[in-house]
Formats: structure tokens, C-alpha cells, sequence
């Protein structure tokens, strides 16, 4: 049904660019039109970046510039065509684009927006001050007429050029936003500790959205470059930066429609104002004022969010046919490996004065459930982002079958079948509970870029498996009714178990759970147990970290305890609930553990 | 049981919350006493924080009304009504990171600093006695505590604005079992000197065993109400939330 309604989108769109020229008065009305493709790609690349890894650009017009520059130098010096001078506008933008990423790793939100404010005034400084090569503000002039392979692409031929490739580039944006590209650029918008823990390298997601956005600006600057025949650096000001922005926003982010209705209204609005004369910047500014403060979503984001309220989708999914669970954290290509040996040997970890970890050994065996627990702030949360690469440790060592951990990324200690939950839960918010289990089937894709653009059979074929596992772990952890929900609504308890799904989905075989019977009550707690029980049987190692100590005796094959970053006890059940150490640090008095238990 | 003193403190009529098209709380009417512990047991999703929620301003319901010391409050932000002496803790340890702990407990008795000063500090040493663990890292970023910790700190925060009303939602989240013990002894404490409280808590034996009366929620409706000791005995809610008998130590 909802690829039903984008082919439906697709087809509209289609006759749109195909029935305007028909309605075009004059040669500037048709002009304007074709200026309003070009900022649509630039737009949609744009929204790649805002409204899908959620960054921030203030300096696309620099990008629009080099690609504009390449453009134009290119085809004026050198003879390139529209084609060959695309190709290497692209490259170029595409290469700064990736280098504006790198800021990322370090910076984020309005500090981000500041280093791409400053990308754009550097750009527009040189094209001003390199004068041999740009013709410094007087621009260059005399870019030959659009021509591809010989052939000449003047007048309507350019527009139909223009239609064929803002149609094209809105359709692999669409289609990217749909693949685990689009999944993963959401997901590291809304939690980068959960992405990593997943395997996403979140640098190179950020990258990916940066290169995309500038590519495609660089290719709107070629293609602006052969309609104008002309360019100067006021083509592109910061202003300019900022209404590129605007459009993402002022249409929806996110959303593929949004961009086009965003940049098909800032073209033309600022036509319609001029008969306003000198209060034309004033009523701009004022109108986009009142729109976003009354569609604060947008234009169509705001509209798809009302439509979306009160006509809401099935909440629940069909999950009657669906793979047994021992099948959907099998990996296909990788097979049952079964599950992985944790070991953990002196592991010393240090916040200034405190030592939060000190000396700590243990050992998860294959397919054991081995439960950890300990007074609140004994270094449970320590050992745990440890062992996971969130915090490096000052000394000791930990590795997964032999093979040596210390030092790696939490994406890679993922991608070795660690996969975690979180004791105050990391889920993608705005996602739907589906759509998040998905995000933890990513590392099993083995699809490309160019897949996901065009939607090849392998694509489809592997989205089709990623769904079907989906629904089967929903199923297991019974949250089919809320298949559609997103995971910000689910109450705290089944935010717990919706982790759990999206930690299966990565086929892990180790899973950490870090205190998962939190926020149960009884009842749930014990649906938990046989939850975990029937996890272990699958032959997956678990580390779970909790305080219900029914739960713990229950499950457990092995208990370590932690008491200020030490080991103080480490054996079965029934030995460790009668350690006097631990009942003294743990537990409390006997007569309240009795309690507690029953 | 003590015997609750009889003002009605919270009267909540025919409360009902919707999220879009989903209902969340249906048609709940709740009260409670001056003077009394009424606890709120349910499942997960059965609309437990959201009648809290509703209660505290933190969301409009759609339809209802809440009496608050007889006035009709329905309509209050949730700040006007934290003046008027109604206080929660919320659900997931919304401290104050990049401040101390020490910043964040004044920061609790904000509205009593300046008149109770003395008070305060002692209700301060109390704390901390019953915290060890918030005493020795006093001075430290309350963001640099474990999870449980910054759990305590939460608690120990929204006592020291000793409202007239105290709403708890999920003391216990994260809470090791002798922690655990002590808060809810400590409620009991408090409730024993006139502290009215209102408690939503999973752990339904540990919040029967200090409530005077309890309710029991379920798909956003009251399903079943009565003394504490009653539901504590009744075999629907033995089976839902007392789990069955398991061996005990």
C-alpha cells in the first residue's frame, strides 16, 4: 500500500514536469521553471543530509559554486560537454563535500553549521580573489550552449535534460531513504550510542550523507552554469546557503515531497513578491515566519504528520506467518556458529581518582547465561561499556573466541556478534518498532549503493528477508501490536523488549542485557525468563546485568559480583546467594532477601 | 494501617488521555486522602505514567477533571501546580547532568532554600545517610553517577521539595534489592509523619506491602480498587503481579 502510493507520487510527478511546458507563457516563465529543477536537486540532495542524518548545512552553496566553477571552467577551456563536465563537478564537489564531513567527528549542531558557513565564505572568497582562473567578480561569461556527445541540447531539449534528471535524482534519493542507508543515516541521527552498537560506523554514514548532498549540488552548479551561460560569485552567497536550507525545512524535512514543494515555492515566492517592491524582503521574511511557526513540520511534513494522526495505519502487524525464531537470528551466509566465549582478564578502568573497574576477570562461556550484579555504581555500567568499546580501559584485556578486542570501535566489537541492550534504553525514537528491529538486522545486508539507488532484485530480495525476520522477532517478543507505533510511544517496559528484537536481529552470539526486568512487573518478569531461557537455547552467550534477584537465581548458570570494581564472588546461584559477602553488600539482611523472592 | 486523616487531597474524575488516535487512559477516577500512601499497580502500557502525567500537567487530558485541595486544576501548567504543593519524580532519572550532586539536591529544595534553610540541611544529612553512595561523590557531576545512583539522586531530589503531594513513578527502576528495602521503608517513614503520597510502582508486593490503599490499572482503566492488605490477598492480583510462590532463600 505505501509503495502504491510512491508509484502513484512518481507517476503525478512525472506528468508535472511533463505537462508544464505546455502552460509556460513565455521563454522567462519557462526559464524560472528550469531554475526551480535545479534548486530541487539541490534541495533533495540537501535533505539527505537535514533530514536524514540530521546535519546541519549552511555552505551549500559553495558546493553549488565549485560544481557551478568546474562547470564553466571546464567547458569553457577545455571543451567538455555536459556530460563529462557533470562527471567531474560531481567528483569535485563530492570530494569536499567528504572533507566537510570530517568536522563531524568532533562537532555537531551549530558548530557544525558554523564550519559549513565558513566552507561557503572561503569558496565565494576565492571565486572572487582567483581571478585568472575565475574571472573574479565580473564571473565568466561565453559557457558554450548544453550539448552531450555532439549532440546540441538547446531550448525545450535542456528542459526535458533537466525534468529527466530531477525526476531521476528525486527517485534514488526516495529510494535511498527507503534502504538501510536511509534506516541507518535515521538511526545515527537519533542515537549514535545505539547505531554503534548495531556495527554502524556513524562516521562514514555522515560521510555518505555529506558526499550525497554535495554531489548533487555540484551537479545542480553545472547544470545552472550551461542554463544561465553565465556565472559570478553572487550566485552564491550565503543567503543563498540559507534559502537552500529553507527549502528542506520550509517544505518538511525528510520527506522527498517536502523538498520539491519547498523549493517550488521559495523559487517562485520571491517572484510574486517583487510587485511588492521595497517591502518585498520584509513580507518573505514574514511569511515564512508565520508558515513555520503555524506548520512547524513544514509545509507537507506538517500535513503527512495531521494525515498520519487521524488516519492512522494499522498499529499492529500480521505476524501468522512468520520464520521460527531459532531461523531469524540464524545468520544465511554465515551459518550457526553458535555461541561466542567473552573473556575478560584484569580489566582496570580509571575516571580520574576513581577506579571504577579493578582488576576485573570473567568469563562468559558459549550459549552460558552468566549474570552480573552488584551494588549501584559497583562498576556493572563500566564493565559493560568496556567490554562493548564505549570506554577504554587503562589496563587488562578482553576478547571474543581469542581474538583480542582492546581498542576497537563499538561498531566493530558489534559486527563479532556483540550485540547489547541498554539499562536506560537507546531506541531510535521517531522510528517505528519495525523499522528499529530493522536497523539491528543491518549488519546482515550485503547489498550495494547501487542496489539500493535502482532497487535491483538483490535488494529487493534481501528487504524482503530483513522484514520477514523483523516480524518474526516481534513476534517473539510479543510487541506485534505495536509494529507500527513509533518506538517513542511504546511504554518504558516494551521499549526493554523492542531492544531485545532489535539486538536478535543482528544475529548476535553474544547478547548483553543490560538490566532488561527493569520497570516488569511479576508477571512480565517471568515471561522474561522464559524469554532469555529460550535465547540461551538458541545457542547465543548472554551477560545479563540485573538486580531481581529471582530473575538471577532463576536463570543464571554463573553469578559474578561487583562490589566497588571488584570481584568478590564468582560461582553458581545457590553458592553466591549464600556468600555472607555478598548478602552484606547485595542482598541486605537474609530475612529481607526472603522477602524479595517471593 | 494507620488511619488516614479524611480531607480529600486528590480527586480525579473521569480522567482520559488520548495520544492521536490511541487512548491511552479511559474514564479513571482516583483519590487520594490527606495523609494517605495510595500505590498504582499495573502492566507495562496499562497507562500507569500517563494518569501520572495527567495529574501533574506534564499532558492535557482530553477530557476529566482534577481536583487538587478542591480546586478544579485540569487546566494549570505543570509549574503552577508544583507551586501549589503537587510534586513527581518521573519515570528514567531526569537529573540534572552537568550539575553536582549537591546543586541538584538544593536545586530539589529550591522553593523551601531560603525560608527552611536549616531544615533542609538537615533533611540533607539524612539523605546522605541513607545514601551512602550520593555522599562520597557529593561534589561530582551528577552525569558521571551510574545508572542507580543517578536513580537515588532523583528520589532524594523531588523529597527535599516536600510537596503536599508526592507522586512517585517507578522508585525502584534500577534499584539494587537492599536499596530498594531502604526507600521503601523510608516511605513508609515519611508517609508515618503526614507525607501524602501517590505511588506507581512495578514491584507491586514491595508497594502493597507500604500502601494504605491501592489501585490496580489495566488498558487505561481501573480494574480493581481497595485496601492494600484486600488486593494484596485477592487471587487475580496474586496471579497478575505477585507472581507464583518461588523458592525463597
Amino acid at each position: 500500500m505505501r509503495d502504491r502510493s510512491t508509484y502513484f507520487g512518481f507517476a503525478l510527478f512525472a506528468v508535472f514536469l511533463a505537462l508544464v511546458p505546455l502552460t509556460a507563457a513565455n521563454e522567462y516563465s519557462l526559464r524560472l521553471f528550469m531554475i526551480f529543477f535545479i534548486y530541487a536537486v539541490i534541495a533533495l540532495g540537501l535533505n539527505v543530509l537535514v533530514g536524514l542524518a540530521g546535519l546541519i548545512s549552511l555552505g551549500q552553496a559553495g558546493l553549488f559554486a565549485l560544481g557551478s566553477y568546474a562547470g564553466a571552467i571546464l567547458s569553457t577551456r577545455a571543451g567538455f560537454d555536459l556530460v563529462t563536465s557533470s562527471i567531474v563537478a560531481i567528483l569535485i564537489s563530492s570530494v569536499f563535500g567528504a572533507l566537510l564531513a570530517y568536522p563531524t567527528v568532533r562537532v555537531r549542531g551549530v558548530y557544525l553549521a558554523v564550519i559549513t558557513i565558513a566552507f561557503g565564505l572561503i569558496v565565494e572568497n576565492i571565486a572572487i580573489e582567483l581571478q585568472s582562473l575565475t574571472g573574479g567578480t565580473t564571473g565568466i561569461s561565453g559557457i558554450p550552449k548544453p550539448s552531450a556527445f555532439g549532440i546540441s541540447l538547446l531550448g525545450m531539449r535542456y528542459y526535458w535534460v533537466l525534468a529527466f534528471i530531477l525526476f531521476f535524482v528525486a527517485l534514488v534519493t526516495h529510494n535511498l531513504k527507503r534502504s538501510k542507508y536511509g534506516r541507518a543515516m535515521l538511526a545515527v541521527s537519533q542515537s549514535e550510542t545505539a547505531a554503534q552498537s548495531v556495527g554502524l560506523n556513524v562516521t562514514s554514514i555522515r560521510t555518505l550523507a555529506f558526499v550525497v548532498s554535495a554531489g548533487t549540488a555540484g551537479l545542480a552548479g553545472v547544470l545552472y552554469a550551461f542554463l544561465n551561460s553565465y556565472i559570478s560569485p553572487d550566485i552564491f552567497t550565503f543567503s543563498d546557503s540559507v534559502r537552500f536550507l529553507l527549502m528542506v525545512i520550509f517544505g518538511g524535512a525528510g520527506t522527498t515531497t517536502g523538498s520539491l514543494i519547498g523549493a517550488l515555492i521559495l523559487t517562485y515566492l520571491p517572484e510574486y513578491l517583487q510587485q511588492l517592491q521595497y517591502w518585498q524582503k520584509f513580507a518573505y521574511g514574514l511569511l515564512l515566519a508565520v508558515v513555520m511557526f503555524v506548520l512547524p513540520l513544514g509545509v507537507f511534513g506538517t500535513f503527512a504528520e495531521v494525515f498520519r494522526r487521524f488516519r492512522p495505519q494499522a498499529r499492529s502487524a500480521d505476524v501468522t506467518n512468520v520464520l521460527p525464531v531459532e531461523d531469524a537470528v540464524r545468520d544465511q551466509k554465515s551459518g550457526a556458529p553458535g555461541g561466542a566465549e567473552l573473556a575478560a582478564s584484569g580489566l582496570t578502568v580509571r575516571f580520574g581518582g576513581l577506579t571504577a573497574l579493578n582488576n576485573v576477570a570473567l568469563k562468559v562461556r558459549p550459549a552460558e547465561i552468566h549474570a552480573l550484579i552488584g551494588p549501584n555504581g559497583a562498576g556493572k555500567s563500566t564493565f559493560v561499556n568496556t567490554v562493548t568499546g564505549f570506554y577504554q580501559p587503562d589496563s587488562g584485556h578482553f576478547d571474543i573466541d581469542g581474538a583480542k578486542l582492546n581498542g576497537q570501535a563499538p561498531h566493530t566489537i558489534a559486527r563479532k556478534g556483540f550485540a547489547r541492550t541498554f539499562q536506560n534504553t537507546e531506541l531510535f525514537g521517531e522510528l517505528s518498532v519495525m523499522e528499529n528491529i530493522m536497523v539491528g538486522y543491518q549488519r546482515r545486508f550485503t547489498y550495494n549503493f547501487l542496489d539500493a539507488a535502482i532497487r535491483s532484485p538483490r535488494f529487493n530480495r534481501q528487504e524482503d528477508e530483513c522484514k520477514t525476520v523483523a516480524l518474526s522477532l516481534l513476534a517473539f517478543v510479543h510487541l506485534a501490536d505495536y509494529a507500527h507505533e513509533r518506538a517513542r510511544f511504546l511504554p518504558f517496559g516494551l521499549q526493554r523488549r523492542l531492544e531485545i528484537a532489535r539486538a536478535l536481529a543482528a544475529a548476535p552470539r553474544l547478547l548483553l542485557l543490560d538490566e532488561p526486568a527493569a520497570g516488569l512487573t511479576t508477571q512480565e518478569i517471568e515471561d522474561l525468563d522464559g524469554m532469555i531461557r529460550r535465547i540461551a537455547s538458541l545457542g547465543i552467550s548472554i551477560l545479563l546485568i540485573e538486580h531481581h534477584v529471582d530473575l538471577i537465581m532463576s536463570v543464571a548458570d554463573r553469578v559474578t559480583v561487583l562490589d566497588y570494581g571488584v570481584v568478590i564472588a564468582s560461582d553458581v546461584p545457590p553458592v553466591i546467594q549464600d556468600n555472607p559477602r555478598v548478602v552484606e553488600a547485595y542482598f541486605g539482611t537474609p530475612a529481607i532477601t526472603a522477602r524479595v523472592a517471593s | 494501617m494507620k488511619s488516614a486523616a479524611s480531607e480529600m487531597l486528590l480527586d480525579v474524575r473521569g480522567l482520559e488521555i488520548r495520544y492521536g488516535a490511541a487512548i491511552a487512559v479511559r474514564g479513571v477516577d482516583l483519590t487520594v486522602k490527606r495523609g494517605e500512601l495510595v500505590a498504582v499497580i499495573g502492566n507495562n502500557g496499562a497507562g500507569k505514567t500517563s494518569i501520572l502525567r495527567g495529574i501533574s500537567g506534564l499532558v492535557r487530558p482530553t477530557a476529566g477533571q482534577v481536583f487538587f485541595k478542591g480546586k478544579e486544576t485540569v487546566a494549570q501548567a505543570a509549574h503552577q501546580k508544583v507551586n501549589s504543593g503537587l510534586a513527581l519524580i518521573p519515570e528514567g532519572r531526569l537529573i540534572f547532568a552537568d550539575q553536582t550532586v549537591e546543586d541538584n539536591m538544593i536545586l530539589g529544595a529550591y522553593t523551601r532554600w531560603r525560608g527552611d534553610r536549616l531544615a533542609v540541611l538537615q533533611e540533607f544529612d539524612e539523605l546522605l545517610a541513607l545514601f551512602p553512595r550520593l555522599k562520597e561523590r557529593f561534589h561530582q557531576r551528577a552525569g558521571s553517577l551510574s545508572g542507580g545512583e543517578q536513580q537515588m539522586l532523583a528520589v532524594a531530589r523531588g523529597l527535599l521539595s516536600k510537596p503536599e503531594l508526592l507522586m512517585i513513578d517507578e522508585m525502584s527502576l534500577g534499584l539494587a534489592p537492599k536499596i530498594v528495602e531502604q526507600l521503601m521503608s523510608l516511605l513508609r517513614d515519611l508517609n508515618a509523619n503526614g507525607q501524602t503520597i501517590l505511588l506507581v510502582e512495578q514491584l507491586a508486593s514491595h508497594a502493597l506491602a507500604i500502601a494504605h490503599r491501592a489501585y490496580v490499572v489495566g488498558q487505561g482503566k481501573i480494574e480493581l480498587e481497595g485496601t492494600a492488605t484486600a488486593l494484596a490477598g485477592s487471587p487475580a492480583v496474586m496471579e497478575a503481579f505477585l507472581g507464583k510462590k518461588r523458592k525463597t532463600v
